[in-house]
């Protein structure tokens, strides 16, 4: 008898609805938005971000343009890779190994992607100036930036990944990784540059924009001297992320030089011959890269264009 | 008439919001909201006008007064409990307690003391006031916002009952009754959906340059009702708002000067509600629980945007040693406890009961304690 008091003072004080054992539905099935973003609600409060992100992606699925369930989304985005817990832990115990780089990584990309179709006001049912989401979209935005420059080599790994032109390590502090690289890691990192720079320019832009949203609409001074304190540490990682950006911009940069004759050293450096058959393996090193053409190359480094004599002359083509 | 639809459909779209109506009796949200077919409460001035008809004796209601709050400090003497007996170790705290630190909300209500009112003679009429706040912290990514909602609401709300005439189909014994209720509200509100930490930081540093405004309006507004009683039984059906409530708003700023006459408008369309009654009797014996009914609404029926689970209530009410009311009951699915004094001057209700902030059964549960005493003879 007293467990069945227990069992009522614990169901009154915890507040548990009995009704909610009937939320668990297939959200795969679901086509309700207002209901998936009511499950996607519960879910969150009760800390099950799978689930929370399936039924958020579900409202997403059915309503591409809903400003909520891409909001919903990205939380749940976020919460499922970086637990919530885990974040406060780090912080507290001022211990970055329980943050998950690359889980961050991942969910940086969902987050700053689905706040920058709020901020362009392709979404409805939320305003495109939210100081909420500009916020997030400043501080993710950014973080999504470096996170795209680090991963020079785009195999989606930031975390120790030594096969990158710049290593993020446990602590979050970066080191420079560029010296005594092959000629194929920095062809690589050149295309996937190229490939990149657009996106990440886009998330610098609109950082900018999101933090003009978030200040034009602050009334007090000292709300807006505590923003500027609180941004000027972006102001640095903004300027490593430009830096890099400005460095992949050319293969001599990346090398150190600006005589793209050297460029033959790098090669040498990766143990190439230099013989035609010399040539055959460092196209296969380059196809197996993911670049299987020259012009990729060229487009992503436009100096080494007046290397490639020199180029062709070390394999006696 | 397709077009009239759709532009209705669209209208209940654009005032789809947090806009809370009038506050549920004290009384009543102990018997789970449940109450539209009672017969007997003085909440029921706020439930179904058709019930005035069967009012056998008089009530001068003289004032109110009352208080509600969260259950939220509950949770942060737990989390400081932990703390202090961990060395303020943050790190101690479960993710449980977490959990509850990241949902926290806030609620309060004042509730009168404008409370002067009669019932009697088929006729009901009261003048009140309510203040309620809420603040509930919703998840984002890396840091929350507020939702926020600020009522002051100072109204009359006169009606009539009368029986109806007999109708055929009816047994013998039935008895219908007909009501009418019209308000006049005067409602001041402040609400913020998406108050993030950062604009919450900036109004409470330039509180004192008064920039920040809060919405006025009146609203005229009028609920139908029907109570058929027969035996122990007793259903109520009332069409709240029927000709539909509507606030048109003024902005003013902290110093009570107009900043715009233009701010929209907010709209309470009709909606169905039923319920039902049956009265048990005594359980043991009259004095020790006696006077036992059951309750059973269903509210907002024909709002199918709502989940119908939260659309329920369900209560039980019975009176022990004469003056003692003891009441439990599930509203929109969460437990409800209360216990009334009902004294020949005074009547004091304590209610338990948790308010549902999400748009499903436990997305966003915020329990609270009402406490409300009442003058009247």
């Amino acid at each position: 008898m007293k467990r069945v008091w227990i069992g009522l003072l614990v169901v009154l004080i915890a507040g548990c609805n009995v009704f909610s054992v009937f939320n668990g539905t297939d959200v795969s099935q679901e086509n309700n938005v207002d209901y998936l973003l009511g499950l996607g609600e519960y879910y969150i409060q009760n800390m099950e971000y799978d689930k929370a992100y399936a039924a958020y992606s579900r409202a997403v699925a059915l309503e591409p343009q809903n400003a909520k369930a891409l909001e919903g989304q990205a939380t749940a985005a976020l919460y499922k890779e970086v637990p919530f817990t885990n974040v406060i832990l780090a912080i507290v115990k001022n211990d970055s190994t329980r943050i998950s780089q690359n889980g961050l990584y991942r969910a940086a990309a969902i987050v700053a992607s689905n706040m920058l179709t709020i901020i362009q006001g392709k979404a409805k049912g939320i305003v495109s100036n939210d100081v909420q989401v500009n916020t997030v979209f400043f501080v993710i935005g950014n973080l999504y930036a470096v996170f795209l420059a680090l991963d020079s080599d785009g195999d989606m790994n930031v975390a120790g990944d030594t096969t990158d032109l710049f290593v993020l390590e446990p602590d979050f502090t970066i080191y420079n990784n560029t010296t005594n690289r092959s000629f194929v890691d920095l062809a690589r990192a050149g295309v996937v540059f190229q490939e990149r720079r657009p996106l990440i320019t886009t998330m610098l832009t609109y950082a900018d924009v999101s933090l003009s949203n978030v200040m034009g609409q602050l009334v007090s001074q000292q709300t807006r001297d505590l923003l500027n304190s609180l941004t000027l540490g972006f102001s640095a990682i903004r300027s490593s992320v430009e830096e890099v950006l400005a460095m992949s911009s050319s293969v001599t940069n990346l090398m150190g030089t600006n005589n793209p004759d050297l460029v033959t050293n790098l090669i040498a450096r990766g143990g190439y011959p230099n013989t035609p058959a010399g040539f055959t393996q460092m196209t296969n090193d380059l196809a197996a890269a993911g670049i299987t053409n020259w012009l990729e190359v060229t487009n992503a480094f436009p100096d080494l264009v007046q290397g490639l004599d020199s180029i062709s002359n070390y394999f006696g083509l | 008439m397709k077009k009239i639809l759709i532009g209705l459909v669209i209208l209940v779209e654009c005032v789809w919001g947090i806009e809370w109506k009038l506050r549920v009796p004290t009384d009543i949200l102990a018997t789970g909201g449940a109450g539209l077919a009672a017969d007997d409460k003085v909440g029921l001035l706020f439930m179904n006008p058709a019930v005035y008809a069967v009012q056998s004796e008089r009530k001068f209601l003289l004032g109110s007064l009352g208080a509600a709050a969260n259950f939220s400090l509950v949770d942060v003497y737990e989390v400081y409990n932990q703390l202090q007996t961990h060395g303020n170790d943050l790190a101690s705290l479960t993710p449980e307690q977490w959990r509850k630190l990241s949902s926290l909300s806030l609620y309060t209500s004042l509730i009168g003391p404008l409370y002067l009112g009669y019932l009697g003679d088929k006729i009901g009429i009261i003048f009140f006031d309510d203040f309620r706040t809420f603040v509930r912290q919703r998840t984002s990514p890396l840091l929350p916002y507020f939702e926020w909602g600020s009522y002051l609401d100072v109204g009359v709300q006169m009606g009539a009952g009368f029986s109806l005439p007999d109708v055929g189909i009816l047994p013998r014994q039935a008895r219908l009754y007909g009501g009418l209720s019209i308000k006049i509200l005067n409602r001041i509100e402040y609400q913020n959906e998406r108050l993030s930490v950062l604009e919450l930081m900036d109004k409470v540093n330039s509180l004192f340059s008064f920039q920040d405004g809060f919405l006025m309006g009146q609203a005229l507004g009028s609920d139908l009702g029907l109570f058929y009683r027969q035996g122990k039984w007793g259903v109520g059906i009332v069409v709240r708002d029927w000709f539909t409530t509507s606030f048109q708003w003024v902005k003013y700023d902290a110093r009570f000067s107009v900043i715009s006459n233009n701010v929209g408008m907010t709209t309470w369309w009709p909606s169905l509600d039923v319920g039902v009654s049956y009265q048990l009797g005594s359980i043991l014996s009259r004095y020790l629980l006696g006077n036992v009914v059951l309750y059973a609404d269903m509210v907002n029926i024909t709002d199918w945007r709502e989940n119908g689970w939260l659309k329920t209530r369900f209560g039980v009410e019975g009176r022990m040693l004469g003056f003692l009311l003891l009441r439990a009951g599930l509203y929109k699915g969460y437990p409800t406890l209360g216990v009334g004094i009902d004294f020949p001057l005074v009547k004091t209700h304590l209610t338990y009961y948790t308010e549902e902030l999400g748009t499903i059964p436990g997305a966003s549960p915020l329990p609270i304690f009402v406490w409300e005493t009442q003058f009247q003879f």
